[in-house]
């Protein structure tokens, strides 16, 4: 059985939606993260984005968030269930035995990695910017962490426009696993508390990665 | 849809299966890390698995004007390639066979040079495959970070390796499965056509080293180039799986059929050796139309006279089979 932390997760996102719509959209949508709270997520599931797409996945990944904020300073721990670990191979060169000077081979074509994300808008607004990678008015910065492979930053103005964003180090993530909880601790030196936060999760192990994926709405920092 | 666009044809009469395209392509440019399984060109015996394994059933191409996604081949269609521990028969003196690394259970041409019974006899030709550089690329359309693109000047099709992010909806879409992931760079990669070698006048690795000379280059749209001359004016021939959708541009001349054992004196359209479905299967309705026309050119040779296509599916030397157009003044 699917335990839900939110029993109500598609009427509230359609209700938010219609607000959208009719141009009273609520720059608060009432998602709060209090200090130092651990507090359920709700997580909705990306559509799927060609007709021949497998079943979206049927499960709850129970997860939660916790922050603090001291000073500028944000540190929010992302966990939820995750019993396999998917991990990409990244960079490292093979050795056998004690041989470096061979080619690595490929080990796997068809796997993804677990992943983490952490965004938030690029500046406080009236209007939160689109929970799709944000929009053309509305930039967003990410922190992406990936099993095996070094923690990105990121920047975008929506779908498909998302580039990388090197020279930002005042972002990080820090990954850790208690038996099937995984938890990505994400640190952000220069948050404005002003700004709401959203979180997306990649579960490699079900086919997961770029648009497929969980995702939350915009989450307020309340102290 | 590009305004000019490289194209290549490949007669099947002539390819022995030598692999020397194979090698060539091999050793120029997928040669290092997290390549060892990559063949941006292969040849294949059809019938046959083909490489990866079953990449004619794997899905993708376009369904009703809609890109269809199919598999992702697990490595296992593929083979994982070997390495050998070199170091401890050469290095370390344990004197231990040198063997791979993993158990091998596929790999490219695994189980192939067998082909099919008809009736009692047996039958295959060689299909060498690399990308098709299409003209609606099911990988450019499915590719969520608008990662691939099509060149205007020639219509090669590329990935920016910046920009690929290794989702891998490509590999997903392309019909023909000439898409490979990277695990190692984390992106995916694919034939270029030789578009370093286009642009300094020399054919591509693969063509070029052709004992066969099975293998004609030029622009499409060029009245001047075989590839035109081929495919637009003699009409013989045909792209792999039209029916996929993705307009291909690397062509086949179908492989004569000759007729089966007993059947002499008869043309070689009638009692075939190898089955119309199998070869309408690769290369679509047309295939019929196109040995007919071959069979007729055949008789004129045969008969004394002389056959504009035969000779030029000759391909007496490189000007023959290739017209690469010189800097921008190309025509295409």
């Amino acid at each position: 059985m699917i335990r839900r932390d939110f029993p109500i997760r598609q009427p509230i996102v359609s209700l938010v939606a219609a607000a959208v719509l009719l141009g009273s959209a609520p720059a608060f949508a009432g998602f709060t993260l209090a200090q130092g709270k651990e507090t359920p997520l709700l997580l909705n599931r990306t559509p799927p984005m060609f007709a021949t797409d497998r079943a979206v996945p049927n499960r709850d990944l129970h997860a939660r968030a916790m922050a603090r904020v001291e000073g500028k300073v944000l540190r929010v721990t992302l966990s939820w269930d995750d019993p396999t670990e998917d991990a990409v191979a990244g960079t490292k060169r093979a050795a056998y035995g004690s041989d470096s000077i061979y080619r690595k081979p490929t080990g796997r074509t068809d796997a993804f990695g677990d992943a983490a994300a952490l965004m938030l808008p690029r500046k406080p607004g009236a209007r939160n910017p689109g929970i799709m990678m944000g929009d053309r008015d509305r930039e967003v910065r990410m922190v992406l962490w990936r099993a095996g492979s070094k923690v990105e930053t990121l920047h975008a103005r929506g779908r498909g426009t998302v580039e990388k964003t090197p020279d930002e180090t005042g972002m990080t993530a820090e990954p850790s696993r208690a038996g099937i909880r995984r938890s990505v601790t994400f640190t952000v030196r220069d948050f404005d508390p002003a700004v709401p936060m959203a979180f997306a999760v990649w579960d490699g192990g079900t086919g997961d990665r770029n648009g497929y994926k969980w995702y939350t709405p915009w989450y307020r920092f309340a102290r | 849809m590009s305004k000019m666009q490289y194209a290549m044809v490949m007669d099947l009469n002539k390819c022995l299966g030598c692999q020397t395209c194979t090698v060539a392509c091999k050793k120029l440019w997928t040669d290092r890390d997290g390549m060892g399984y990559m063949y941006w060109n292969n040849v294949e015996t059809r019938p046959g698995a083909g490489y990866p394994a079953g990449w004619s059933e794997a899905g993708g191409g376009f369904r009703d004007g809609r890109v269809a996604p199919g598999e992702i081949p697990p490595i296992g269609k593929y083979g994982v390639p070997f390495e050998y521990d070199y170091s401890q028969r050469l290095f370390e003196g344990k004197g231990k066979p040198v063997m791979p690394h993993v158990d091998p259970t596929n790999g490219p041409n695994w189980g192939e040079d067998v082909g099919d019974t008809d009736r009692g006899e047996t039958h295959f030709f060689y299909l060498p495959r690399i990308c098709n550089h299409c003209t609606h690329p099911a990988c450019l359309e499915a590719c969520p970070r608008k990662a691939i693109y099509k060149r205007e000047e020639d219509g090669i099709v590329l990935i920016d390796q910046e920009r690929c992010r290794g989702y891998r909806q490509c590999v997903r879409a392309c019909p023909y499965k000439k898409i490979y992931m990277n695990e190692v760079a984390g992106v995916s990669q694919k034939c270029i056509f030789c578009y370093p070698r286009l642009a300094k006048g020399t054919p591509n690795a693969c063509a070029k080293q052709c004992p066969g000379r099975l293998r004609f280059v030029g622009m499409l749209g060029d009245p001047l180039s075989p590839v035109h001359q081929l495919v637009r004016v003699h009409k013989v021939a045909l792209p792999l799986l039209p029916g996929k959708g993705t307009g291909p541009n690397v062509y086949y001349v179908p492989p004569f059929n000759p007729p089966r054992r007993g059947a002499y004196g008869k043309g070689i359209l009638h009692d075939p050796r190898i089955p119309w479905k199998s070869l309408e299967a690769l290369f679509g309705p047309r295939v019929k139309e196109v040995a007919s026309r071959l069979a007729a050119e055949l008789e004129i040779a045969q008969s004394g006279g002389k056959s504009d296509v035969l000779q030029l599916l000759i391909g007496r030397d490189d000007k023959v089979r290739y017209r690469i157009p010189a800097g921008k003044g190309a025509t295409g």
